[in-house]
């Protein structure tokens, strides 16, 4: 079977819903967090697919490793503050952490 | 009358001014470095000053007086220093400058101001020298000069005016001068008030001429006559209208309130002089004013301020003259206060008491003499009482320094031998007042009585005024002898130690030598024809008086003049000795009576208690102005007050609640409906608030859903939007 950009799109499309899902479902600040990254990757897989398939170049790639190393920067302050979350409030569940609304 | 009197010529003078202003120099020296003068350089600074102004004052006088004289013509020198008063009313232009006018008249008037004045300074320097504020006695006297002399020097009623109330604030702050004792400042204020009574007949006087000689009132308005001239306020100009035959009888024919204005405005002026010059029924606060220094006594309220009046009536002649009602109201009141006051002098017990009332008499002769017509007899009076009575109470004035300041004649007697100088000078004075033959009262005072005895003017007959004189002159007589005798003979009542103590000081007593030799003879330029004079100061009078004088013999015969007719020297020479007869009666009662000392308590049975304690306590008069004027005015000031207190302060309250009950409701207003826009406006925002503020709930995956759903929303909607 020939693959196409088609595939890498829907896979793309597949990852971007589960991390979508994943985000606004999951109780544990880590898995929200998780939920990022996939959309993140999903997001880097369309970019390297139309970069290959597209316009060619290697300012996909390029991008797709800016947005690898933003995930990352992001990743270690967003752990950060879940770390002083649980300090703060000894859990992790944002449910629990509400205090935005005021 | 074929106009055979022309107004006077006018001679500018330049040097006008400076009589008043040198007076008035002193008094801003020694007012404003006064005190500190006197604390450095003692009190020689101060008098120094004072007595240097008096006299500089007193030789332009000098100069102004022999311009006068030495003129043949009646001259009047004038000097107009600047435009005072200017205003308009219905057409009608007032202008009156600041101006001095020197004619015959104003010449005797200024001759004894500065004159008597001048010795009277000279013997404060001594009676005053034990006192602490010496600089501020001389301030005053200094500032009396001043305003006696803009007096006889103003050219106008305003000017007259200006002097009139100065010599007011003087003669009270000189009253006033020992203001620690209540009683003293007490008597000050008496002055100052009851002069102020006669103050408001003044102005009220002076008002209604003031526009009668320009206008009528017809009911109640005032129409300006048809043609008239611009209103004036100076004397030789309204005389000179009055010259105007048709002038004069539109002018004579004006009523107010039915009465002619002439008269009525002419009876205002005499009363206004009735508070100067202390006649009845003003005369009381003469008496208290001997609170002051006695200096102030003789320059005041004997020789000058208190002779205003008549100076006045004198100044007014071409006015008096058109009314026989107001000659002879003055003519009656001089007559009564001069014999009233006469016999209140008796028994009184206070040395300078007897004077005042003596005074108070005398200047109910002058006002006898200007009241009949004889206003340069009246003059006459004025100028030679203001030598005796100045010298008498300079006399009382040295021998209540003498005695440490005891002024009661129980406390004195025998003072002869120890003031030799006093007791000559104070007797001279005395023969004067009393009219012995020869002296200056003499003249001055018969010419008066045989005036009055022979006018044909006065409403009531010229007999009845000169018997009242006459009995006056009789009392005086009376009681100036039983004052000489009670001071200086007898056995001294003082002790030893004031007696051994007492001493003349050579300030006090040349002055009282000048006066007294004048009291002597001064007379001898009014020496009358009935007795071989020429009467030298009547004549030189004449031309101030000549107009008057005419209309007054023409009127008095138009009215069928009831006047006993004794135009002969003859009868003049009996009523003349009838009066040194009376006179001499009265010296030798008082002798006969006080050759030894009478008390109080001897005299009460001398001469019957009922008769004694009545005249004792000067007919009850304080006490009946007490209780009719003095109360019931301090009751209606206390009802005024309580007026003031309950209805005008209620009203004032009554509007401040009105205000506040609006306030309040305005702000209730304010409350309800203002704030409750404003609040509702706020509450319907904080509701809104809370009901959006459900929507953050503060969780995480809520906020997630809502940007999911969102963009959901928007592609749908922009893939929507796209695709049409």
């Amino acid at each position: 079977m020939h693959v196409t950009l088609t595939h890498f799109l829907v896979l793309a499309a597949a990852l971007f819903v589960l991390g979508l899902i994943n985000l606004a479902t999951r109780r544990n600040a880590i898995g929200v967090l998780l939920g990022v990254e996939l959309i993140l990757n999903a997001a880097n897989i369309n970019l390297v697919a139309f970069s290959r398939y597209g316009i060619g170049g290697i300012e996909g790639h390029a991008f797709a490793v800016m947005v690898i190393a933003l995930a990352a920067a992001e990743t270690v302050v967003a752990l950060a503050i879940v770390l002083a979350i649980f300090h703060h409030y000894r859990t992790v569940d944002v449910d629990e952490v509400s205090r935005m609304k005021e | 009358m074929e106009g055979a009197i022309h107004a006077a010529r006018e001679v500018p003078a330049g040097y006008l001014f400076l009589i008043p202003l040198f007076p008035l120099v002193g008094f801003a020296l020694n007012a404003t470095v006064g005190a500190t003068l006197q604390k450095r350089l003692g009190r020689g600074a101060v008098h120094g000053i004072a007595l240097a102004t008096v006299f500089a004052s007193l030789a332009v006088a000098a100069r102004a007086i022999w311009e006068v004289v030495s003129h043949d013509d009646a001259v009047v020198l004038t000097q107009t220093l600047w435009p005072w008063i200017g205003f308009q009313w219905k057409g009608l232009s007032l202008s009156l400058p600041f101006a001095f006018a020197v004619d015959r008249l104003t010449a005797v008037m200024l001759f004894v101001v500065t004159f008597v004045g001048s010795l009277i300074h000279v013997f404060s320097t001594g009676y005053m020298q034990d006192e602490k504020p010496y600089w501020r006695f001389f301030a005053f006297m200094n500032l009396f000069m001043f305003a006696m002399l803009v007096l006889v020097m103003g050219d106008s009623f305003l000017m007259m005016f200006v002097g009139w109330e100065g010599v007011g604030l003087c003669s009270y702050l000189l009253i006033s001068y020992y203001y620690e004792e209540p009683d003293k400042a007490a008597a000050g204020m008496k002055a100052f008030v009851v002069n102020r009574i006669g103050d408001f007949a003044f102005i009220a006087g002076m008002a209604l001429l003031l526009w009668a000689l320009v206008g009528t009132w017809q009911d109640g308005r005032f129409v300006a006559d048809a043609g008239s001239q611009a209103p004036t306020l100076v004397f030789r100009e309204i005389e000179a209208r009055l010259h105007d035959d048709a002038f004069r009888e539109a002018f004579l024919a004006k009523t107010a309130w039915g009465v002619p204005v002439v008269t009525l405005s002419c009876v205002l002026f005499f009363f206004g002089a009735c508070g100067k010059s202390a006649q009845i029924p003003l005369y009381v606060w003469l008496p208290d004013a001997m609170a002051g220094p006695t200096p102030v006594s003789a320059l005041i309220h004997a020789a000058t301020m208190v002779t205003a009046g008549v100076y006045m009536v004198a100044r007014l002649n071409f006015l008096y003259v058109h009314s026989q009602t107001a000659m002879t109201v003055v003519a009656v009141v001089g007559a009564l206060t001069a014999l009233f006051a006469a016999t209140i002098g008796f028994f009184q017990t206070d040395i300078k008491k007897v004077l005042a009332y003596s005074t108070v008499s005398q200047l109910g002769y002058m006002f006898v003499g200007v009241g009949v017509g004889a206003f340069s007899a009246g003059i006459f009076h004025l100028m030679t009482h203001a030598f005796f009575k100045a010298c008498l109470f300079l006399g009382s004035g040295s021998i209540i320094y003498a005695l440490h300041h005891r002024q009661d004649l129980k406390d004195m007697g025998g003072l002869r031998r120890v003031l030799p100088a006093t007791y000559w000078t104070f007797l001279a004075a005395t023969v004067a007042i009393a009219g012995i033959p020869g002296t200056s009262g003499f003249f001055s005072k018969d010419e008066i009585l045989w005036r009055a005895f022979d006018n044909g003017q006065t409403l009531v007959s010229g007999e009845v005024i000169w018997l009242f004189g006459v009995v006056a002159a009789m009392f005086t007589a009376f009681y100036m002898t039983r004052l000489a005798a009670l001071t200086f003979f007898g056995t001294p009542r003082a002790d030893e130690h004031t007696l051994h103590h007492a001493k003349e000081y050579k300030r006090m007593t040349i002055p009282l030598w000048v006066l007294g030799g004048l009291a002597l003879v001064g007379g001898v330029v009014g020496v009358p024809q009935a007795l071989g004079g020429s009467n030298r100061f009547e004549h030189f009078l004449e031309p101030v008086f000549a107009w008057s004088g005419e209309r007054l013999v023409w009127l008095s015969e138009e009215g069928g003049g009831h006047g006993a007719g004794l135009h002969s020297h003859a009868g003049e020479v009996v009523l003349m000795a009838v009066a040194v007869g009376l006179a001499v009666a009265g010296i030798l009662a008082a002798v006969r009576i006080y050759r030894t000392y009478r008390s109080p308590e001897d005299e009460a049975r001398l001469y019957g208690a009922g008769i004694h304690r009545v005249i004792f306590h000067k007919y009850f008069v304080d006490e009946g102005y007490w209780a009719g004027v003095v109360r019931p005015f301090l009751a209606l000031t206390r009802a005024a007050g309580a007026f003031d207190k309950f209805v005008i302060d209620g009203v004032v309250n009554l509007c401040g609640h009105a205000t506040k009950v609006t306030a309040w409701i305005n702000g209730g207003i304010d409350r309800v409906f203002v704030d409750g826009t404003v609040n509702a406006l706020a509450t319907a925002t904080i509701e809104a608030g809370q009901r959006v503020r459900r929507l953050q709930t503060g969780r995480l995956q809520a906020y997630v859903t809502g940007i999911i759903v969102g963009l959901s929303g928007l592609a749908v909607l922009v893939y929507a939007l796209g695709r049409g």
